[in-house]
This record gives structure tokens, sequence and C-alpha cells, in this order.
């Protein structure tokens, strides 16, 4: 995972648990809000206490596009690739690559779940269709 | 959020532009300072009676005012630099400098490189918040941009053909002026055999990459009275934020851009029938199709049936981006698109000039951040 930013500090432990294969965010303590991208306060109410709490995973497609481009190099191998803007199940947006799935098959609203050897395997943070049990 | 009537402070007495294309070994600062004496020239405006100068960021370090100013050879009295200035900021900037005292004569200008220095745009779009998407490959604005529209597809029907009108429609422009760089004929049929970049986005929805440089000289209507040129007025400044990013309901689709329309046609003191030229600022056809809908030229999901129709282009309802914009002409960040709406507003646009063009509206964003819009006015209002 070369390529992921170490810039912003405020990731680290979602980057942590994602590549153990747990999505998590947030959850402001003084107003309960949940929220991602990680920031040190909270956007609603600035309190700056908040716990990390995991995700469910689960998601709805907002939208999807396919990369036929890479803009840049290290993308070349993985053309084409389709790239979700997923509201996940507890109310935060997140970008994502789809996977396990033809590229062009998407479709708007389609559920999905999170991949949690996706990381680990890929070096990206994948969603695939969502398994319905039993 | 900026209001009021600016019209009785602002009005454009000069613009200036260098070639579009490529400017191996030139900066884009070295750009800027050719346009800005063009652009003074234009005007009939000594460089020493400048006391405000307004430069916006632009690739590699270019387009800060300090620099600029000791190239251009002046101490003015105001001086300031935009992070993004897409004309309409830095122009709005413009307006509260001079309605505010600050200054009285001044020059906007932003030149760029950034073809012949190799900006690939590999980074993805927004702030600090986005910088996980370069990993996801989430990268360029044709990433969003292609999301919005599937979501577009989705919610409204609208069809990738009804999407390729505005290519179509702005490479036919660019075909009536010289300046532009892409002038080859494209066709409906042929926009749908052109590749995709970012599904469904094809090479023609997105802007081209290329050097040049723009000004701009703005002034208070006393001083433009006195100046043998044909002044524009700055009828009516607006601007709006979606800075929650993502946080925002649908924040792809824009729809903070609706409260730049509710306020820029009452601040102009016009109707938006009355906009005979409307200027859209199009890293990507996307922007054109949201903001015909945002601006209430056609209602929110009609924009594809509106296209069709025809209204957008040259003898058409409401004429846009008549030089091309950036996915046929040049891409400028928008400032051309500010250019040509002076140059309609004069009478000076050539083979592509809407007859009898007395308004012009420009509307442009900050990516997916920020929205402004102005409407100009040819005379002293």
């Amino acid at each position: 995972v070369s390529s992921r930013d170490r810039s912003d500090p405020y990731w680290d432990a979602f980057w942590e648990a994602a590549t153990d294969g747990t999505l998590r965010s947030q959850s402001c303590t003084a107003c309960g809000h949940r929220r991602l991208p990680p920031s040190p306060q909270c956007p609603e109410c600035l309190d700056p206490d908040a716990v990390w709490e995991p995700l469910s995973g689960l998601g709805r497609l907002w939208s999807a596009c396919v990369y036929h481009h890479a803009y840049q190099s290290r993308l070349r191998p993985d053309l084409p690739y389709a790239v979700g803007l997923i509201a996940l199940a507890e109310g935060p947006m997140l970008i994502a690559r789809l996977g396990r799935r033809d590229v062009d098959a998407w479709e708007i609203d389609d559920e999905v779940q999170f991949v949690p050897n996706g990381i680990a395997e890929t070096g990206v943070l994948t969603f695939m269709p969502r398994q319905v049990q039993n | 959020v900026i209001e009021g009537h600016v019209g009785d402070h602002a009005q454009i007495v000069g613009i200036g532009a260098t070639s579009m294309g490529e400017h191996p070994g030139r900066s884009g600062d070295d750009l800027a300072i050719e346009a800005i004496a063009r652009a003074l020239s234009d005007a009939h405006v000594d460089k020493n009676e400048v006391d405000g100068l307004i430069t916006c960021k632009g690739f590699a370090g270019s387009g800060i005012d300090v620099n600029v100013g000791r190239m251009m050879g002046i101490n003015p009295a105001y001086s300031a630099t935009l992070d993004y200035g897409t004309c309409n900021f830095s122009l709005h900037l413009a307006c509260m400098a001079i309605a505010s005292g600050l200054a009285r004569t001044i020059v906007l200008t932003y030149g760029t490189n950034q073809r012949t220095a190799g900006n690939r745009f590999s980074s993805p779009v927004g702030g600090a918040e986005s910088r996980y998407h370069a990993t996801e490959g989430f990268l360029n604005i044709a990433g969003p941009a292609a999301m919005a529209f599937r979501r577009h597809q989705h919610l409204y029907g609208t069809t990738q053909e009804q999407l390729g009108r505005i290519a179509v429609n702005q490479r036919h422009n660019a075909r009536l002026n010289p300046e532009a760089i892409f002038r080859d004929e494209l066709s409906i049929e042929d926009y749908m055999q052109s590749r995709y970049i970012v599904a469904p986005l094809r090479r023609p929805d997105l802007t081209m990459i290329s050097d040049g440089g723009a000004a701009l000289v703005v002034t208070a209507p006393d001083r433009a009275r006195d100046l043998p040129v044909v002044p524009v007025s700055v009828l009516g400044i607006s601007q709006h934020t979606g800075l929650r990013d993502l946080e925002n309901p649908d924040h792809l689709m824009r729809p903070w851009i609706g409260e730049v329309a509710t306020r820029i046609y009452d601040n102009a003191g016009i109707r938006r029938e009355d906009v005979d030229v409307l200027y859209i600022q199009d890293p990507s056809s996307v922007w054109v199709l949201q903001m015909l809908e945002w601006f209430g030229f056609c209602g929110v999901g009609e924009a594809g049936s509106f296209l069709d129709e025809g209204h957008t282009a040259l003898g058409g309802r409401i004429p846009v981006n008549t030089h091309g914009g950036q996915l046929s002409e040049s891409y400028m960040w928008g400032w051309m698109h500010l250019v040509e709406a002076v140059r309609q507003l004069r009478g000076e646009a050539g083979a592509r000039q809407v007859r009898g063009a007395e308004i012009a509206q420009y509307c442009s964003t900050m990516a997916f951040k920020k929205a402004a819009s102005s409407v100009l006015a040819r005379g002293i209002s």
C-alpha cells in the first residue's frame, strides 16, 4: 500500500482497521454525529471528543464511473476499473473501488458491502455486490 | 455570500490574451505579462495608472502577486493572490476592491504553461480530505463528473447523445473562432464513436490542456467614461459554496449552485430571460448540463431535451460558450469565457457574433467546492 497517502494522521485509525478487515468511523460523544472523513472536531457541533465505532460495511451505490484512462502509470494494469461513491448504512459517504463484478454491470442504488480482505489482496479499499445470506 | 448591485462601481475596459496552445520555454507569469500588456493597450490605460493587481495561482508556482507585480514593474496600492481564480472569483474581488476604495483601476490576470510543462492533472479533486482517493484511483475531475452524469441519467433518463450535444455545439462555435485550438469537425456520430476516458464521459466531454495568458482591466465608471473604449458594466455578482463536500446531500449534483441563481438576477437587476449570451466554465460538459438547470434556463432534469432542441446553439434561444469553451477553444480556467463575453458585448466576435448582444452571464465553479456568477452589460449602467 505504498501509494497510500499518510500525510493526514487523522486517517491512520481508519486505514489500520480497514486493512485488518473492519470499517470504522468516529462518533461524536457530544452530539452522536457519525463522521467520515476523520476529523479532529465534529463538523456538526465542533466538540473534539469522539470514539471510533465499527461500521456495518453495508451501503448503497450513489453513483459509479469506469476509468478507461490511467491518470497515474501505476494504475494502468488495473484498467478498466470501476469506482463508486457509496452511501454507507450509518450515513457517511465513501469513495471505494468496486470489485468482484464486471465493471460495466454496476447500477445506481445497488446494495454493496465492504470486502474485508480487499486492501490486503489488492491494496485498495474495495466494495462488492451485497451477498444475501440464506 | 456577496450581494448587491455593483454596476455602479466596476467596468471592464480592457481585455488581453496571448495566442492559445503551446508556448515552450515560457513561464505562466511570462504569458500573464504579455496578456496584461495587451489588455492595457486595449483599454488605453498606462501601466502606472494601475493601482490594483489580482493574480491567481497557476501551475508550477506561477500567478503570485508579488512576482507578477515585480515583472510588471508596478507598486500598486492593493494586490492579492487568489488560490483559485477562474476569473469570476478574481472579477468579484476586483469589484469589491473598487467599491471599497482600496483601488480604482485593477488588472486581473492568469497565465499558465501547463501543457508544455506537462501537468497531467493526475490528482484527486478537492482538499486534504480527498487525498486518500489517489490510492483508489479516483483522480481528475473526470471521476466525480462522470458519477454526477451517471446519476443524472438514472434520475432523468438523460442520454449520452444528449450530453454529446454540448461538445458538438461548442466545436461548431470553435470552428468560427480563428483562435480556437480544436477546430476539426465533430458530429454527434463522431462523438458517440470517441473513446471513453472515464465512462460515461468521452474524450470530447473533457477539457483540453493548453498554455496561454489572459488579463482584464477593470475600473470605476468615472474613469471608464474618459476612455476611448466601449465599456462593459459588471451589473451583478453572486457566489455560494458547498464546502461541506460529500456531507452535503447529493453533493456531486451541486444543488448549492442554485443558491447563486436565486440571487444573481436580482443583484443584477435583470430577468434571466434578458440574458443574450451565456458562458459556462467547462472542465467537463457536465458543468454545462448542471448549470443550465441550476440557473433555470431549463427545469432540473430537463437539460437533455433542452440540448436536443438546439436552444444553446448560435441562433438559438440562449447561445452557450460561443468561443468553443475549454472543450474546443483553450483551457484557461474559464478566463477566456469572460474575454469572449466582453468581445460579444462589444460586437467584436466576428463570424460567431450574436447580433444585438447586450447582456452576458458567466457561471463558473471552483471544482466541487464553490460557485460564482457575474452578469455583464454593454455600456455604463
